[in-house]
């Protein structure tokens, strides 16, 4: 089970689902379905979240065992 | 017979006919250049403004399953013929909707589960819809209509499947 804290860090940067959805080339029910843990992203897609941030994957993502 | 008319119809004597060519010529050149610069503002680049007064650029992917709309064409063929059986392919008219949903993993990921359950289905159905079609129809007249009831299981099965996976979808996204 793959957790992030992607809303955590939406919330230090000021930024709606909306627009970092459009930053990641993805829908926003995207992010939503993210966040909420109903969606495990792809590589590329945890890999362009994190850059936006500026921080490793490792601080947005972490796998639960 | 000659396929492609002549350039210039006038020589030939059809002077309304070629008044009528320069004339379609001229709006279709126009029709064209309109389309070209709205595709490619709506489908190659949007620009969105964000709130700090930074721009981002959001590439625009085609949504390729848009295309399975072309398939109500075949109803047109249909009334056309006058065959009514032809009817039913009005409704992939529905999948215009899908050129305005922009394609990301998770919508491909959706398209991807649907499939695969549509096709099995298709595949699977056939076996049981054959037998039955033979038994009912007799012999080789049955095949015909088994292969087009498993046809329309599976796309049936393919748009209830996306459109239940795009509702779970929508419930699971959270809100701001």
């Amino acid at each position: 089970m793959i957790k992030n804290r992607i809303k955590e860090y939406r919330a230090k940067h000021d930024m709606t689902q909306e627009q970092l959805a459009r930053l990641v080339d993805v829908r926003r029910e995207t992010i939503g379905n993210l966040e909420s843990g109903r969606y495990n992203p792809s590589l590329v897609l945890a890999w362009n979240i994190a850059k936006v941030f500026g921080v490793p994957i490792e601080e947005i993502f972490t796998v639960e065992e | 017979m000659e396929f492609f008319a002549p350039l210039s119809l006038k020589e030939s004597g059809w002077e309304f006919e070629d008044k009528a060519l320069k004339v379609l010529r001229f709006f279709l050149f126009r029709v064209d250049l309109c389309f070209g610069m709205w595709y490619i503002y709506h489908v190659k680049i949007k620009i969105y403004h964000m709130p700090k007064g930074g721009t981002c650029f959001m590439k625009q992917k085609i949504n390729y399953l848009g295309l399975l709309s072309l398939l109500a064409l075949i109803a047109v063929l249909g009334w056309r013929t006058g065959n009514r059986g032809l009817y039913g392919f009005f409704g992939f008219a529905y999948y215009l909707r899908y050129f305005w949903v922009f394609p990301d993993e998770f919508f491909r990921l959706n398209v991807q589960r649907a499939a695969t359950a549509a096709f099995m289905t298709e595949m699977l159905s056939l076996v049981p819809l054959l037998f039955a079609c033979t038994y009912l129809f007799g012999g080789r007249k049955g095949v015909p209509p088994a292969f087009g009831l498993s046809f329309a299981a599976g796309v049936f099965l393919f748009t209830a499947m996306l459109l239940f996976l795009e509702w779970k979808e929508q419930r699971g996204a959270e809100n701001d």
